[in-house]
């Protein structure tokens, strides 16, 4: 047996085995963004820190304080005022307004983090078919689910006018001070501790509220948002694996997050006990 | 008549004719005739397979020539009737044929013995076992199913596998069977088998090749610069040949495996007909189980239970995995000039991985005990092909030759991943509710092709052809049943035609190939024109030089789907107007071969630029809730390639085997990602290769390594969390810059030992021998304890060492 190709074998391993070059990556620095700019209401910008990617690195997004943070909503341009753990606030009678386009402005060593967003329209022609739901209390264990669920099958169906295809999202929220859950254990706790449900983004001009969603008795809140569709674009399924790593649309440039107007109406809705 | 003369076939070499002990009449041989026009076919002398590209050639003499697909030759001006002809086949022992002078010429039947069929026979120096051969001509690579045995396998014999050990074809691939040849995807490179195109090469998620070995005769690889006959992809061609079955007796054998069984018989049918059918299928021992286990990436989902009543659920789960492929081969031959085959093949994965459990009744004790319901969680992936070629070849003269090709191709996909519950509400009310995704794949393919090859002169063929192929392509990705993410119905058919010209000058030294090949595709409406043009220069008797230069264009496009939680799922669509644009490479290679009898050292550089380069991702998709429009998900640009490779080859003895090495460099450029290039997902940077085998008495061992760079991939480099207008928050990652990072180096060593006996043989593998943990990719997972978050970066890695034992068995 000729060795010969077994020692080249040897000898290219050798020369060969050196590490390709890798590009290193900079840690990146661009500040993490969130503002909701709602209608009706003041500005109001939070900065942090990404939280780096390492393995020793734990922690929440550090704050970012000092920074001069601008609005130019309209033709009137806002510095916002620091309020600490790195969120900037416009005053209290500077209100964000339906139909505005604003403009986010500040630097951040040595970029400038731009962001553009509209505030949209109030949800216009807003209808609920129901305001009252009747359901039974049930308690698990002792033979009262069968009767809970009498009543599931109703549904609050809320309208508006869409002819755009704009995103809208619902917001149900329990308003009661004292809650009464529909459905408890023996101990006679809630089965589901939550007084807040939403619904998915959607593009159409209708959403049903399921009175199975409802854990608890008595009067609900439900927000209508109008949104941008980078908002919704929060919802997509976001993937953790080198094969499909993505950052939401953002219109927030040199930063991440979010910068987005929204319009709300305000509904309720009485559950009430059979 | 039929003249049937093999005179030696041990200890020839072609390149050094005075070694060879040609056994002489006693008188003296005198020319009967000059200037013949001899003709023939080179045959395997036990079965009677024909023997397509076979080389012919008049000793003593410059004059040559390859035998067609079928096996035949025409050698036009042989000086006279007592010439010798020298003809060489991989995988088979060199043969010499004397001419008989004063009777026929026409017609030859050349037997060609196979090498190591006389097991203690020593191996003679200049005899060739090769399972591989290349260097011939610009960017091509032989291939002898038979003399698989001789590698290392994982429990199949695996083809495209060992074409993958050939410097220039990717081998850190474990996830796909597909040939990522110099720089390209595997969707750029054509895979013909018995003339109809194969659209999806992988048995269970690409660790093996649809490709069963016992159907195959020939496999020839094509890296780049190849003529005008082949069309419609950008990179290579792999066109495999199934065995047209034993003409002369009845043959029957087959493999056994940790992983599957595999089986063919063959016969003849009477005195014109043969026929050979394969099959093999998995069965879930414990090797199919390893490897299902690391390659499905599909996290379980365990029944969810129902507040602390699990004792009630029943779970089930119906695993039930395998694949299967079936060959079969028909081959009439109603006159001496007509050969007429049908070929069908027939290959389906199934991989299921789904559960069921049954919740039962709310009530209590023993009341209501009618509401309950299920919750089924299905993980289902099936795919397979269909295809069937019927073809009629015919040599009209001994200078015309046509083949004629009807051909269907069928690919299909079908993914089903989604949890079902279904709860009884009352005795007749039933709510159902399904979550998951759902994706279908659906291609067809109809292809007509004539090809007409024509001897003009001793020194010159003309070849032409036209093809015209209709394809259909249905794909849906939906997720719930109700959300269509990406829906597209394509049609679309091509008619194209080429001319080529197989030109020897200078005393048979140069051989050009000029060619163009003509294709209008309906769907853009423009017809795209690739010239073509390869050449090969003797310049001493071990030295050539070779060279390429062509135009490629692709009318179909292989697209990945990214995504880990399910795994990444290719599907194919066809290019349009818009946002897909028709692929186009040029391919330039320059290279130079040096061969003595022993030794072969080859080197071939090559850089290809390619536009119309496509991407699929829904990383920038703007808006949720609806279909996506193609421009929202589809991004291209263009590609550059270069690169170099080399090989180091010991031809002949008991050790033979080679040194591969290439050195590839593979940009991207798609504004999307940014303004400038970025290394492609297959950009890797070197590959070495060290194939070695060693025959010993009636032993064969082997030992191969692979060792290349890890692949560039695409990092995390921060989170953020932003809180939502429902007060939850959400965590997201901010990736590095497209494929900004790179794996570690991937590397393996694969060992193998086989016992020959007259009727098979017994063989042991180990894969992955010292047990090396390579990279497949990196999963990121966002850990939180409610104030700090932590991330967590898993590697999931390719398959560590496995043994296998391959029992094999034939009748002859």
């Amino acid at each position: 047996m000729k060795p010969t190709l077994l020692i080249i074998t040897g000898i290219a391993l050798i020369l060969w085995h050196c590490t390709p070059e890798t590009i290193g990556i900079a840690p990146d620095q661009r500040p993490v963004v969130a503002a909701y700019l709602v209608a009706g209401q003041p500005f109001a910008v939070t900065v942090t820190k990404q939280i780096p990617f390492g393995s020793d690195t734990t922690g929440q997004g550090q704050p970012i304080n000092g920074l001069i943070i601008r609005i130019k909503a309209a033709d009137q341009t806002i510095t916002l005022k620091s309020a600490g753990n790195g969120v900037y606030r416009s005053d209290a009678a500077v209100l964000a307004k339906a139909g505005q386009t604003c403009e986010l402005s500040f630097d951040y060593l040595g970029q400038t983090v731009t962001g553009t967003t509209l505030i949209p329209t109030r949800p216009a022609n807003v209808q609920q078919d129901l305001t009252e739901l009747i359901r039974a209390a049930g308690q698990i264990g002792n033979g009262g689910v069968g009767a809970a669920l009498a009543g599931l099958s109703q549904a609050v169906t809320l309208t508006w006018n869409n002819p755009a295809a704009d995103y809208y999202y619902t917001v149900v929220d329990n308003i009661e001070t004292t809650l009464v859950p529909i459905l408890a254990n023996r101990n006679g706790q809630a089965i589901n501790i939550n007084r807040r449900f939403q619904t998915q983004p959607t593009q159409g001009s209708s959403t049903q509220i399921q009175a199975l969603t409802f854990s608890y008795f008595g009067r609900h809140r439900v927000v209508l948002f109008h949104l941008n569709p980078d908002y919704a674009a929060l919802y997509k399924q976001n993937s953790t694996s080198t094969q499909n790593i993505s950052t939401p649309a953002t219109t927030v440039v040199n930063g991440l997050g979010i910068f987005t107007g929204m319009n709300t109406d305000t509904l309720y809705i009485n559950v009430k006990a059979q | 008549m039929l003249l049937i003369f093999p005179l030696s076939g041990k200890g020839q070499d072609l390149a050094e004719p005075k070694e060879r002990p040609i056994q002489r009449p006693p008188q003296p041989r005198l020319p009967h005739q000059t200037n013949l026009t001899v003709t023939g076919r080179v045959v395997d002398a036990r079965s009677v397979e024909t023997l397509p590209l076979a080389s012919v050639i008049v000793r003593g003499t410059r004059l040559l020539t390859q035998t067609n697909a079928d096996g035949y030759f025409t050698l036009i001006g042989v000086p006279n009737d007592t010439c010798t002809l020298l003809i060489r086949y991989v995988g088979y022992k060199n043969q010499a044929v004397a001419l008989q002078p004063g009777e026929s010429v026409k017609r030859l039947t050349i037997k060609m013995e196979p090498t190591a069929t006389n097991l203690d026979e020593v191996l003679v120096k200049g005899q060739q076992a090769d399972v591989m051969k290349t260097g011939d001509d610009v960017s091509t690579i032989r291939l002898t199913p038979r003399n698989l045995t001789k590698l290392p396998n994982v429990g199949e014999r695996d083809v495209f596998r060992a074409l993958q050990l050939m410097p220039g074809v990717s081998a850190a691939n474990e996830s796909s069977a597909g040939l990522y040849v110099r720089g390209g995807t595997p969707d750029q490179t054509l895979v013909l088998y018995d003339g109809f195109t194969v659209y999806q090469v992988d048995h269970l998620y690409g660790f093996f090749s649809a490709f069963n070995y016992n159907a195959l005769k020939d496999v020839q690889l094509y890296k780049g610069g190849f003529g005008a006959k082949y069309g419609g992809r950008l990179s290579g061609v792999a066109e495999l040949t199934g065995k047209e079955g034993n003409q002369q007796r009845f043959n029957a054998g087959g493999d056994a495996s940790f992983l599957s069984v595999n089986a063919y018989v063959e016969s003849p049918l009477g005195k014109k007909m043969s026929v050979l059918v394969a099959g093999r299928r998995s069965f879930q021992g414990p090797l199919y189980n390893k490897l299902f286990n690391q390659f499905q990436t599909t996290s379980q989902t365990p029944g969810a239970g129902l507040g602390n009543r699990r004792n009630l659920q029943t779970a089930t789960q119906q695993v039930a995995s395998y694949f299967y492929d079936l060959n079969g081969r028909i081959t009439f031959r109603p006159t001496v000039r007509d050969q007429i085959t049908l070929s069908v093949y027939n290959g389906r994965d199934n991989l299921d991985n789904s559960q069921s459990t049954a919740i039962a009744g709310f009530g209590r004790n023993g009341q209501n005990t009618n509401l309950g319901g299920t919750l089924d969680n299905t993980d289902l992936s099936n795919w397979g092909n269909t295809g069937a070629s019927l073809k009629w070849s015919r040599r009209w003269s001994d200078r015309l030759y046509t083949n004629t090709l009807v051909s269907y191709s069928n690919y299909f996909s079908y993914r089903d991943l989604a949890n079902s519950v279904s709860i009884q509400l009352r005795a007749n009310s039933i709510r159902n509710a399904r979550f998951g995704t759902l994706e279908r794949n659906n291609l067809t393919d109809r292809t007509i092709k004539t090809d007409i090859e024509y001897r003009l002169a001793a020194n010159q063929q003309l070849q032409a052809g036209v093809q015209f192929t209709r394809n259909v392509i249905d794909y849906t990705y939906s997720t719930n049943d109700t959300t269509t993410i990406l829906e597209k119905h394509n049609r679309g058919q091509s008619l194209a035609a080429y001319v080529q010209d197989d030109i020897r000058l200078m005393d048979n030294r140069l051989l050009l190939k000029p060619g163009v090949r003509l294709t209008n595709f309906n769907v853009t409406g423009q017809v795209y024109t690739e010239p073509r043009l390869s050449a090969t220069y003797q310049l001493t008797d071990r030295l050539r030089l070779k060279g390429a230069v062509g135009r490629y264009y692709q009318f179909i496009k292989q697209v990945t789907r990214e995504d880990i939680s399910q795994g990444n799922k290719t599907f194919w669509l066809l290019p349009d107007k818009g946002s897909l644009p028709v692929g186009a490479a040029t391919h330039y290679i320059a290279g130079v071969a040096y061969e003595t009898p022993d030794y072969l050292i080859d080197v071939e550089g090559y850089a290809k630029d390619l536009s119309g380069v496509t991407e699929y991702t829904l990383r920038f998709a703007p808006q949720v809730g609806r279909g996506l429009q193609p421009q929202e998900t589809f991004f291209s640009g263009t590609g550059t390639v270069r690169g170099v490779d080399v090989l180091v080859q010991k031809k002949v003895g008991a050790y033979t085997g080679w040194i591969g090495y290439t050195y590839a460099m593979v940009l991207n450029n798609i504004a999307a990602y940014g303004d400038k290039p970025y290394y492609a997902n297959q950009d890797v940077r070197h590959e070495f290769k060290s194939i070695n085998t060693y025959r010993y008495k009636r032993f064969d061992f082997a030992v191969t390594f692979i060792y290349a760079s890890g692949k560039p991939y695409t990092s995390i480099v921060g989170e953020y969390s932003l809180n939502l207008l429902d007060g939850t928050s959400k965590i997201f990652t901010n990736p590095s810059a497209k494929n900004a990072n790179r794996f570690p180096d991937y590397s393996r060593l694969d060992a193998s030992a086989t016992y020959n006996f007259s009727h098979g043989s017994i063989g042991l593998s180990a894969f992955n021998l010292y047990n090396r943990t390579n990279v497949w990719y990196k999963k990121f997972n966002s850990v939180s304890d409610g104030t700090n978050t932590q991330l967590v970066v898993t590697d999931i890695t390719y398959l560590g060492i496995t043994p296998n034992l391959t029992f094999s068995y034939r009748i002859r």
